[in-house]
């Protein structure tokens, strides 16, 4: 390592750690700030949303705990700004919006908005906002649905200019919410990124007034150091491994044959860690298709969750993972394709097949297979009892893959995303619908010493006509592996019944349907893997 | 024996039960003592202490304030009742699923709170209410019986009712609750719509389901406490709530879930007390002990207060989500940290403090019961700012060799550094921590720390608070008198609060003042109904009103105070007006385009219990004069020297104006000066420094 006694986590830890420790507290006010004043129940109430600074040159210095997808991909987003509005150009109160997925994004409905941070005529660095905006567009409410291509999954923002001078340009933000569904709530949510900016602008702030810049940028290069050192030295005991696994996802919502392939070969050797997802298919019609950023969260996030999940993330362990991916195929999408699901349902079974390979060499480590899902499903139309709009995004929780250190938990978020689910209440009373049931599936994780966490039957009713609706599920054909001996986990299952006709069944990925009063949907989550042989009976 | 108007305040904690004695008539403190708790039946120690009081003073007719940890030990050591839950069919798992995150994220290890009441007793009810309180689908007789089977199959000793939507309408918990008192004599009920009536099922139903869970523990040690106090003929008994108001015990057996944070809520109402006392109403209040540092915000004299929290979320240092309760509570923050959190280096060769620590046993090296690791306290040792003589009445054999081998070998050896930088590092992380905490109390809630003085209290407190409020910029520290029994002083100076809630989830300028008027008035015949189970004798004030509002389309709301109910209703274009006032000096903008929505209606109903702090606080300015050390000690700098320095003891030194660096013992407690501060003693032993120095 050339770290020289110089450095400053070296000359002066103690300094270091408190100055450290702070950048990862102001991550978490940002988000505070976002939440306590943002228009969607999908920000304030499920927390949809993440945050991150940056060092001067760009780094991610510190994260909030938040949402592993929106944050492994802020280094790609933030390459992209930077190649948009190079760093020297950059001056107090200026504001870079940005959701392309082809240019830093994970899918268009994140929203991510970048302010720099200056200390007299010193940059010290960048806040960054990733916010999931209910809709952005596209062909159905929540722009989340089923789509050939990116084009018409919603609005694509290249990085833009859209604050100067701390205030925002009508002219943008004008087109921006011509073109999303319920403009005013997106407003707001726009606003409360710009809130959030502000608080870290002035905590970032004080902490350059109290150390200097100086100290401060030291710092920000040494909690990267910092990082790195932990993670290396962690990947240094572990045995060294050249493990292999292969999965298909079930289905792209379009072609009914498609079964893409997820191919990862793990290279672990020393203190390096390669990823190579050479032998993936090529991208498919559908919206499975990963961007390169959303497939490298979740290379970081297993190696995060692998080297113990102690360790502060920022760009030090992103820089420790090599990761191959093919253009073009499904984990390394190339435009035009749509993207919108992979956020949700790919990146999470990237995840599931990466612990796979990694079960092969380090059994005792990682957990078997998860729900592999966030499990989306949108509503949108118009509310009868106020005649206004309404958009309804959501996710189900599902069964984890247990391990073994213990039973899977069940109806839970796993892996890339951590959002709260709607209260009942509280979507009951905002829309026209009503829930029929919301509830765990008994015995639906796999077998085992250690039991695989159950799924979760969600269903609801449409209380009025003309409401659109997509879901984007997986592990409809699929299984959660199970590790050891341990059994795969029960299957997921999503069904429709219109009118007075029989319930059918539905693919893992559809929409939008069109729905009318009466109409039932029931999205049944599948269960996790089970850990290790039970002992016989 | 004297004859009295005595108010004694007790506070169970976890090592120590402390006592005090006031004299209500002239706000004297007649005694303050500690005995031995004892976990296994905590009404021991208390009536030990009761009985010690009784050899001194008469006690009949004494006023006894107690803050219990009696329901949150139940709950935290899992020794609640067999209870059931009885939820909406379909939605009975609402515990099981809670919100559906998970409390760590990178992490394949994913620990969560059990449920209360496993799958097994979580009853599915065939019943279902609209949002708007309408009934999709009766209950039927015959649906009761079916439960009713259920029950008595499962043998419960408590049961937890929660429909979806029993805030809009009642009636179906209510009937359940009828057919369950006729029917299950002895099984302890309650219901969500009674406990807490407000939207959002998890949240509300995990406050019911904890409430069925501790009510027969707590229930049984309210009887077991007033039955024995009252034949020692004590006048009567008042408990702690979490929002720091007191109650009688049949409402505390009624709501136990309201009593989970009684003993720090005490010790926040004594510092929003000493703040009235002191004309000096803006303090951060800080305090410091063995495994755990607290800090609340003081504002306008009046301890801030929220109405959500998680018990039980923290797990040998890791989140494992805990249980949420809605019950108005002081808003505390509380980190695993204290002065036996130990010092350890990690594999990036940083130097971390905790979360481990050594706890009461073997405790920090220094305490010479085996400890070997090096501790907060321990590096106080090697400083030279907790020394021997402190440690001879508490009875520890004080052992500096001990905590110097320790700091040396896991600290200053390790990195090649001289032991006094080791132990200054120790103490410098330690401080960040606490002062990490303290902005999670201000800055994190839109407040600068520079507006307000730092109030110090516990073990530990007096000894970092000078370098925790230089820290973060505080105006001054302050170290009032007795800062260890800050929570027993504190249960003796609550007064009676009940608050109650209804959701209203209408857009104000729907609403018409006539309905607005109509909902608090029967808020009025709630807290009634509450005073009504109250001791006779105390002051009963008007009701205050405050409405949550928030704009529509955000779910965040925000208190906008609408006055005592005996004053004229805020017309609702006023209370529009003053909604945007609260939320543009909460936020820093205001939305003009928005609607304002006004989600719940709470009122507070306070009965005065006449105990106020101003007397007790009282601290005249003292003459000024010089004081004389009681002695001197060799104090280790930052930089390896030793540097002869003062020890004052603060009942010697009342009017003296000194400058660090120095030492004071105060009542059981150091406060440490620092260089370049200067430390003011009052009359009765309050210590104030000023912060124009440093300490890193």
């Amino acid at each position: 390592m050339n770290t020289g006694p110089q450095r400053i986590i070296d000359r002066d830890p103690v300094t270091f750690e408190v100055v450290r420790s702070a950048l990862y507290a102001i991550c978490a006010d940002m988000k505070h700030v976002i939440m306590r004043t943002s228009f969607s129940p999908l920000l304030s109430l499920s927390a949809d949303l993440s945050c991150a600074l940056l060092d001067a040159t760009g780094r991610v210095v510190g994260q909030g705990r938040d949402i592993p997808v929106h944050l492994g991909a802020v280094p790609f987003t933030v390459r992209a700004v930077f190649e948009a509005f190079p760093i020297a150009g950059w001056r107090p109160g200026d504001g870079v919006i940005v959701n392309d997925p082809y240019a830093g994004g994970t899918h268009l409905p994140d929203v991510s908005l970048i302010m720099p941070i200056f200390h007299g005529e010193a940059l010290c660095g960048f806040s960054l906002s990733r916010v999931h905006w209910p809709d952005i567009g596209g062909i159905a409410a929540g722009s989340s649905s089923v789509c050939d291509e990116i084009t018409k999954e919603g609005l694509r923002i290249p990085p833009l200019r859209i604050i100067e001078n701390g205030q925002p340009r009508q002219d943008i933000l004008a087109l921006v919410l011509a073109n999303v569904r319920v403009p005013e709530d997106r407003y707001g949510d726009f606003r409360a990124q710009i809130a959030g900016a502000r608080r870290a602008d002035q905590r970032v702030g004080e902490l350059a007034r109290a150390y200097g810049p100086d100290v401060l940028a030291e710092i920000m290069a040494d909690a990267q150091t910092y990082t790195r050192r932990l993670v290396r030295s962690r990947l240094a005991h572990l045995p060294d491994a050249d493990v292999t696994h292969e999965e298909t996802l079930d289905g792209d919502g379009i072609d009914p044959y498609a079964r893409p392939r997820i191919r990862a070969r793990i290279v672990k050797a020393g203190e390096a860690i390669t990823v190579d997802f050479t032998g993936s298919s090529p991208c498919v019609k559908g919206p499975v298709n990963a961007p390169f950023a959303v497939t490298a969260s979740s290379v970081y996030y297993t190696l995060l969750a692998l080297v113990g999940g102690d360790v502060p993330p920022n760009q030090g362990v992103y820089d420790v993972a090599q990761i191959v991916a093919p253009t073009g195929s499904i984990v390394n999408a190339a435009y035009p394709a749509s993207v919108v699901a992979a956020n949700t349902e790919t990146s999470n079974r990237i995840v599931d097949v990466l612990l796979a390979a990694l079960a092969k060499a380090y059994p005792e480590r990682v957990p078997a297979g998860s729900y592999g899902s966030a499990c989306v499903y949108t509503l949108g139309g118009v509310d009868p009892r106020t005649a206004s709009r309404f958009v309804h995004y959501e996710t189900v929780g599902g069964g984890s893959g247990a391990s073994r250190m213990g039973d899977g938990a069940s109806g839970i978020r796993v892996h890339m995303g951590n959002t709260m689910n709607l209260p009942i209440e509280a979507a009951e009373i905002a829309m026209p619908i009503r829930f029929l049931a919301y509830e765990l599936v008994p015995g639906s994780g796999g077998r085992g010493l250690r039991q695989g966490g159950d799924g979760v039957r969600k269903a609801l009713e449409i209380l009025t006509d003309g409401v659109e609706a997509s879901i984007l599920g997986e592990r409809t054909e699929s299984p959660a592996h199970g590790v050891g001996g341990g059994e795969a986990g029960q299957l997921a299952r999503f069904t429709l019944r219109t009118g007075d006709g029989p319930a059918r069944t539905l693919p893992a990925k559809s929409g939008p349907h069109r729905l009318a009063t009466g109409d039932r949907i029931e999205m049944v989550t599948a269960g996790g893997g089970g850990w290790g042989k039970r002992p016989q009976d | 024996m004297t004859t009295r108007d005595l108010v004694i305040g007790i506070d169970v904690g976890g090592t120590f039960t402390d006592a005090i004695v006031l004299d209500r008539g002239t706000g004297t403190l007649l005694d303050a003592f500690k005995v031995p708790s004892t976990p296994a039946d905590p009404s021991e120690a208390v009536l030990s202490a009761i009985a010690r009081i009784s050899r001194r003073f008469d006690i009949r007719g004494a006023v006894v304030c107690h803050g219990t940890t009696v329901g949150t030990n139940t709950l935290i050591e899992r020794l609640g009742a067999r209870s059931a839950l009885l939820a909406t069919q379909g939605f009975s798992d609402v515990v099981a699923l809670r919100r559906q995150d998970r409390p760590s994220l990178y992490d394949f290890d994913v620990r969560i709170s059990e449920p209360l009441v496993p799958a097994a007793r979580r009853i599915g009810v065939p019943e279902r209410v609209a949002a708007d309180g309408g009934i999709v689908r009766a209950l039927g007789p015959g649906d009761h019986e079916a439960v009713l089977a259920k029950l008595r199959a499962a043998g419960v000793q408590s049961v937890a009712i929660s429909f979806l939507h029993a805030y809009a309408n009642a009636d179906h918990e209510l009937q359940m609750e009828a057919a369950l008192r006729e029917a299950l004599p002895g099984v302890y009920v309650t219901r969500s719509s009674d406990v807490c009536p407000e939207f959002r099922e998890y949240e509300r139903t995990s406050t019911t389901v904890v409430n069925a869970y501790i009510g027969p523990a707590v229930g049984l040690y309210m009887g077991v406490l007033s039955e024995a106090l009252r034949a020692q003929g004590v006048g009567r008994l008042m408990i702690v709530k979490s929002n720091g108001g007191l109650t009688s015990p049949e409402n505390a057996a009624r709501y136990p879930v309201h009593l989970i944070e009684s003993g720090p809520a005490a010790q926040l109402t004594a510092a929003a007390a000493f703040a009235r006392a002191k004309r000096s109403p803006d303090m951060v209040a800080f305090d410091m002990g063995g495994t755990t540092a607290k800090a609340g915000v003081i504002r306008t004299g009046q301890p801030e207060m929220t109405t959500e929290f998680y018990a039980d979320r923290l797990v040998d240092g890791h989140d494992v989500g805990g249980y949420a309760i809605r019950s108005s509570v002081l808003d505390l923050v509380e980190i695993g940290a204290g002065g036996g959190s130990i010092a350890w280096i990690d594999e990036a060769r940083v130097l971390k403090v905790g979360p481990a620590s050594a706890g009461a046993n073997p405790g920090p090296a220094c305490y010479g019961r085996g400890g070997t690791h090096p501790t907060v306290t321990d590096a106080h040792a090697v400083i030279g700012t907790l020394s021997a003589e402190l440690f001879e009445a508490s009875g520890v054999a004080f052992d500096r060799e001990a905590a110097i081998a320790a700091v040396r070998q896991h600290v200053a050896e390790p990195f090649g550094w001289p032991l006094a930088r080791a132990a200054y590092a120790i103490i410098d992380i330690a401080v960040a921590n606490m002062a990490e905490m303290v902005r999670l109390t201000t800055t994190r809630r839109g407040l600068d720390p520079r507006d307000f003085a730092l109030l110090a209290s516990g073990g530990a407190g007096p000894l970092h608070a000078a370098a925790v409020g230089a820290e973060i910029g505080a105006a001054e520290v302050i170290v009032p008198p007795y800062p260890g029994m800050f929570s027993a002083l504190g249960a003796t100076l609550g007064n009676v609060r009940h608050e109650v809630t209804t959701t209203l989830l209408r857009h104000l300028d729907e609403l018409e003042d006539a309905a607005l008027a109509a909902t608090f008035d029967q808020l009025v015949a709630r807290t009634d109904a509450l005073m009504a189970a109250e001791p006779q004798g105390i002051t009963r004030q008007a009701p205050v009103r405050v409405l949550e509002a928030r704009f529509s389309g955000q779910l965040f709301e925000l208190p906008v105070p609408l006055g005592p109910i005996d004053t004229p209703l805020p017309a609702i274009g006023e209370i529009v007006r003053r909604f945007r006032d609260v939320y543009r000096a909460e936020y820093g903008f205001d939305l003009p385009d928005a609607r304002v929505q006004a989600v719940n209606a709470r009122l507070i109903a306070i009965g005065d219990m006449g105990h106020s702090g101003d007397l007790l606080f009282s601290d005249p300015d003292a003459v000024a004069r010089d004081a004389q050390p009681a002695r001197h000690i060799d104090l280790l700098t930052r930089t390896g020297e030793t540097s002869r320095v003062p020890i004052y003891r603060a009942a010697d030194a009342h009017g003296a104006a000194l400058t660090g660096p120095l030492v004071i013992e105060h009542a059981g407690a150091t406060v440490w000066v620092h260089d370049g501060q200067t430390a003011r003693i009052g009359a009765h032993g309050q210590v104030n420094i000023a912060l124009s120095g440093g300490f890193r």
